[in-house]
């Protein structure tokens, strides 16, 4: 009676992985975490007066840990890309959320009108109404950025209007936007950075994107749960 | 899907963790490393150490544990116990969590002091070492104020000890007050009515000059920490994106470190706003102004640049219609603080206040002008309305706003002499993550209640940087706190004094008390980049137990000089004096090049009388304290801090003497004496003129005056004698004598030539304390008061005449003969600046019928330089940014001088560098150095004249 038991377990213990994992209940698969980071000089319309709003997502990296405000945030089991975007615009929070992308390719686009409305008044306190104050025309990124696909060692391909990157772990792509005769006018960081500053000091408008890639991250390492 | 999976795999996934969790924990797989005791030697006692919790007062939930067999250990406990700590020999908690009382502070300390005594006794240690987290902290601080607790503690750890009432009980009590306001206009107590500016005054313009520094910074924010940031380090998310805090910490951090410091520490001159000082129980700290300054400064920068302003989320729901008012309460608190916060303070740059940063950002911004501030605090407790109980009586809600705060306020005061306070702070998101706007993930929001004690010189302030996750709470668990309060513990510390000397010699000297034992020397550092010469004097005095230094035990003072590589270039060394009632050792170092100092003192065995020396000295922590008593307390296990004081001063070398100069900073003249004055000599009626008598030390040629001048005999004048002007116009100056002196500059609007230099690099003056000359010099002038003449007969003339540089006399004789006539000039000092001698010869004849009169003898002495000073710069400025100051002088060759020289200390420019806001005095010292010919001799006499000024030193700088 024994050896049949003993039979059986080698059976299980043989069959039991594969089951699992068509089950989707194997061993997390690491996704791959972005973080698109958007920052405008021009882009808010008033200073907030009241704002209570909590932040979507905290990244720790000392502990390599996220915690999401959200479960919709949160990595599902057929994540590949976990991307962390936050938009700002005079230093004040537009947008800031986790999104997740379960298939590839995968577009962030950057090119939504964002909404943040409230209350506005105008500078000597009359109320105006309650009104989007983002000027999404002084967000000046021209394009949504295309993931393409994550290879085994984490590296992201990107399209970002007509080039296409490829961020390793640890890597970041940073490109500034400013407006110029010809339009927006994309300005590099190891380039013309130089460029950037002088439309910032001559008070117009200066859109900052950066995008890190934190490489493979598991799904222990997201929470949920207030701060 | 996420739970579901995991539930059915739970099974798989917890049978493998504990299968994996038994392999690593066997002893055999552990190798013997991991989850055991890490440190199995038992190692030096150490000074026991008493531990006491936070509110709650539970000793095992704070510490974490020690390691153990098959355990691991956790916490501050772990940290000990690689110490070498042991608990229960070394290590104490503390538990008061039976007490309830809201006055557990106090009753706490009284248990603690019960607790210090058991472990001395039972140690037999002569001292501890407290350890306070949160509260504990307090109830250390209290049982230090306790009798008998004096000499009985080491150190006084404090981990986040709101010594200065937590930043949240402010919050709810101006919270509070604000609810008070809305609910009942009329003020409870008769206190404070809507248009009253009770305790802080003026924290309006407080809150606006600050604002204004915080708004432009804000700006460089938004450039360089935003849209023109670089790549994120390697590893690194921009995780303090959109923290303007966090960008203020790590890219301006001179300036972020003086924001620090003003809102942590009570302000030692009162600015603007603490002119009226808080009543008791109504302690401010100034942090809450500071934060509320930088938000307003972020607030209308934002509100300059949009011109709009908008409320992202609806006012939350009033009090007054809330369902549940005893709960409504908490809430309308909560989000009324946040409201206070930030309506408040745009308030008060809208309205009209005499404040100069107000005025210009008026300019700046078309800012409505009406209106009153208002800003006011409450008692402790508040009654609030909570509708009516079953009778229909009315039940009001008593809230306590801030026992905690008022009650155990404690920051005035140090502990006793000789604990050294060790502040360990976080910077938390502390209750600003609910509370405050505009606060995001990894913001740096200083947890203020941790610091606000006032620091002795050799106290530690340890700010761990960086915590996430809320409350302190995380403080406590993390890592750094535990190896920062073990370092404090175990490790020699150095006294966190840095003093830079001054580039322009003028003299330094500052008194540093610290501790020291045979294995935690105690050193400070003295910078002395720039230095260009003199002499550092270092004394160390012991202020107390010499006696038991005799007993076979000498203490040395030691210093190294260090170069900017901190490698050690020169040492030198003194023992204390081993006789007399005052131990101290003193050691005179040279300055030039010197880059950095350590000084420091340790105890070293010393033979006594007829022992082998060889066999005595050593290293002091390697002393043999069986051999003396003394010994076991100095160099054993608790070794006993003993205080010392430091002091330091660095001399200046003395400036080099100018060529030909007799006397440089000469402050008399010519004093009488052989050299000067030729000896008395028999009257020689040849040597006299008919009417005028040559003075015998060979004045300056001047054509003799006419006889029949002023004359006075003995008695002195009576007072009110009309004064006599100089006579010496220019007309009868002689060519001026002496050296060329320095090319006058052009004639100022003091009809005097300018004679100010220019000082190629301006020494810059750090201010650490207040109302401090930026000199060292002080005021030296010398310059003719009175003439004495002597008339050879016993008979003296005294002549007070203010400025009277030039005194006739015409003697007269009742009885004929030959009479030797002085003339003395005195200084303002009592010197004789300058004497003068004649022979008047009366003939026979002379004096029979009325008094023989002689010639009209005329003395001449030292005029000073009329000299007139200004010293331009800033009449108000702010803290950290260097006010520059210039000094003009003009300056006149006096009678018979030339000025050869003029210098101003520190500089003809110099820039001072506030450390703290307040009134300063700013003294510049001018010396003129000028020499004299006269009566054919020739010195030189220098006077220093001051001339200051009133600063006001308001705000942190911009810096831009």
């Amino acid at each position: 009676m024994r050896r049949p038991h003993r039979l059986l377990l080698l059976i299980a213990a043989l069959a039991l992985p594969p089951v699992l994992a068509a089950a989707g209940c194997g061993p997390a698969r690491p996704f791959v975490l972005l973080v698109v980071d958007e920052a405008n000089s021009h882009a808010l319309e008033a200073a907030p007066a009241e704002d209570r709003r909590e932040p979507a997502y905290h990244l720790d990296l000392a502990e390599d840990s996220l915690v999401v405000a959200d479960r919709a945030m949160a990595p599902g089991g057929r994540t590949r890309l976990l991307v962390a975007y936050h938009a700002r615009g005079r230093g004040v929070t537009l947008v800031q959320e986790v999104r997740r992308a379960d298939r590839l390719p995968w577009t962030l686009h950057l090119t939504d009108p964002l909404r943040l409305e409230g209350e506005v008044r105008d500078f000597h306190g009359a109320v105006l109404g309650r009104h989007n104050v983002i000027d999404n025309q002084q967000r000046l990124v021209p394009f949504d950025l295309e993931f393409l696909g994550v290879d085994q060692e984490g590296a992201v391909s990107i399209r970002a209007g007509d080039e296409q990157i490829v961020l390793r772990p640890g890597d970041s792509w940073l490109v500034a936007f400013i407006r110029d005769a010809g339009g927006v006018r994309l300005l590099r960081w190891e380039e013309d950075w130089a460029a950037a500053r002088a439309a910032f000091e001559r008070g117009e408008p200066v859109t900052r994107l950066e995008v890190l890639n934190h490489g493979f991250w598991e799904r222990r390492q997201v929470r949920v749960g207030p701060r | 899907m996420g739970s579901g999976s995991g539930g059915r795999c739970g099974w798989v996934r917890a049978s493998a963790t504990v299968v994996v969790g038994l392999i690593l924990l066997h002893p055999a797989a552990a190798g013997g490393q991991p989850g055991t005791i890490r440190s199995r030697d038992p190692g030096p006692r150490r000074v026991p150490v008493i531990l006491v919790p936070g509110l709650g007062g539970e000793a095992g939930r704070a510490w974490g544990h020690a390691p153990g067999p098959g355990r691991r250990g956790t916490g501050l406990l772990a940290e000990l116990a690689d110490r070498a700590y042991r608990p229960g020999r070394d290590v104490f908690p503390f538990d008061y969590s039976t007490i309830e009382d809201e006055d557990f502070v106090r009753l706490a300390a009284r248990e603690l002091a019960g607790k210090v005594q058991w472990v001395l006794e039972r140690t037999g240690a002569p001292e501890v070492d407290l350890v306070g987290y949160g509260y504990g902290g307090l109830i250390g601080r209290y049982y230090l104020r306790l009798p008998g607790a004096a000499g009985r503690v080491r150190t006084l750890v404090l981990i986040a000890a709101p010594a200065r009432g937590a930043f949240s009980a402010h919050l709810v009590r101006v919270a509070a007050e604000q609810a008070r306001q809305d609910l009942w206009p009329a003020p409870p107590r008769g206190g404070a009515t809507a248009e009253d500016l009770p305790p802080f005054r003026d924290a309006v313009t407080y809150v606006a000059e600050r604002a204004v520094v915080y708004g432009g910074l804000y700006h460089e924010f938004l450039g360089e920490g935003e849209v023109l940031a670089g790549p994120a380090p390697p590893g690194q998310a921009r995780a303090e994106a959109g923290s303007f805090t966090a960008w203020f910490a790590t890219q301006r951090p001179h300036l972020y470190r003086a924001w620090f410091l003003e809102t942590q520490l009570p302000p030692l001159t009162p600015p603007a706003c603490l002119v009226t000082p808080p009543r008791e129980g109504e302690a401010l700290t100034l942090a809450y102004y500071e934060l509320l300054a930088l938000e307003t400064g972020r607030h209308h920068y934002l509100r300059a640049a949009t011109r709009r302003t908008v409320t992202l989320k609806p006012p939350p729901e009033s009090i007054l219609t809330s369902p549940d008012p005893a709960a409504g309460v908490l809430e309308y608190l909560r989000a009324a603080a946040a409201d206070y916060l930030y309506q408040r303070g745009r308030a008060y740059l809208e309205q009209n206040r005499t404040s100069l940063a107000f005025q210009v950002l008026s300019r700046l911004l078309p800012l409505p002008t009406a209106g009153v501030a208002a800003e006011r605090l409450v008692p402790e407790r508040l009654a609030f309305p909570a509708g009516r109980d079953s009778a229909g009586r009315p039940i009001q809600h008593r809230l306590t706003a801030n026992h905690l705060l008022w009650r155990w306020n404690q920051s005035e005061s140090l502990p006793p002499d000789g604990v050294r306070q060790v502040i360990v702070a976080g910077r938390t998101l502390n209750l600003a993550g609910a509370l405050w706007q505009g606060v995001t993930d990894n913001d740096l929001v200083v947890e203020v209640e941790s610091t606000l004690v006032p620091l002795a010189e050799d106290d530690h302030l340890v700010v761990i940087p960086g915590l996430w996750r809320g409350t302190h709470l995380a403080l406590l668990q993390d890592s750094r706190l535990h190896q920062t309060v073990a370092d404090a513990l175990t490790l020699p510390h150095q006294v966190s004094h840095w003093q830079q000397l001054p580039d322009r010699p003028a003299g330094w000297a500052r008194r540093i008390r610290a501790r020291a034992n045979a294995w935690r020397p105690t050193y400070l550092q003295v910078a002395a980049q720039g230095s260009s010469g003199g002499r550092l004097v270092l004394t160390v005095r012991a202020d107390g137990h010499w006696e038991a230094a005799r007993g076979g035990l000498g203490w040395q003072l030691w210093a190294h000089a260090v170069d900017a590589d901190s490698l050690v270039q020169d040492t030198w060394s003194a023992e204390f004096e081993r006789e007399g009632p005052v131990p101290e050792a003193r050691l005179e170092l040279p300055a030039p090049g010197l880059h950095r100092l350590l000084v420091g003192v340790r105890l070293t065995p010393l033979a006594a009388p007829g022992e082998d020396q060889q066999s005595a000295s050593g290293d002091g922590a390697g002393g043999s304290p069986a051999r003396d008593p003394w010994a076991a307390a100095l160099l054993g296990p608790g070794a006993r801090d003993f205080p010392f004081t430091y002091e330091v001063a660095w001399k200046p070398d003395p400036p080099p003497p100018p060529p030909g100069a007799e006397r440089p900073g000469l402050p008399a003249a010519e004093p009488p004496g052989e050299a000067d004055v030729p000896p008395p000599r028999a009257a020689d009626p040849d040597s006299l003129p008919p009417r005028a008598a040559e003075p015998e030390d060979h004045a300056p040629s001047r054509p003799p005056a006419s006889a029949g001048g002023d004359e006075r005999l003995t008695p002195a004048p009576p007072p009110g004698s009309p004064p006599r002007a100089p006579t010496a116009d220019p007309a009868e100056s002689p060519p001026p004598p002496g050296p060329a002196g320095p090319l006058p500059g052009p004639i100022g609007a003091h009809g005097l030539p300018e004679v100010s230099g220019h000082t190629a690099e301006p020494p810059r003056v750090d201010v650490q304390t207040v109302r401090r000359l930026i000199t060292s010099r002080k005021e030296s002038r010398t310059y003719h008061v009175r003439w004495e003449w002597e008339l050879g007969d016993g008979r003296r003339a005294v002549d007070s005449t203010p400025g009277l540089l030039v005194s006739r006399f015409t003697p007269a004789y009742p009885a004929p003969g030959s009479y030797v006539v002085r003339a003395f000039s005195f200084s303002n000092q009592g010197q004789i600046l300058r004497e003068q001698r004649w022979t008047v010869n009366i003939p026979a004849g002379a004096g029979t019928d009325r008094p023989g009169q002689g010639p009209t003898l005329q003395a001449e002495t030292l005029g000073e330089p009329r000299v007139v000073l200004a010293l331009e710069g800033p009449a108000a400025w702010i803290v950290g940014r260097p006010a520059r100051f210039t000094v003009r002088a003009w300056a006149e060759d006096p009678p018979y001088g030339k000025i050869e020289e003029v210098e101003a200390d520190p500089g003809w420019a110099f820039d001072v560098v506030w450390s703290r806001p307040g009134t300063y005095s700013v003294a510049a010292a001018v010396t003129v150095r000028v020499r004299y010919a006269i009566g054919g001799r020739r010195f030189t006499v220098a006077n220093t004249y001051l001339h200051g000024v009133k600063v006001d030193v308001a705000a942190t700088s911009v810096s831009r």
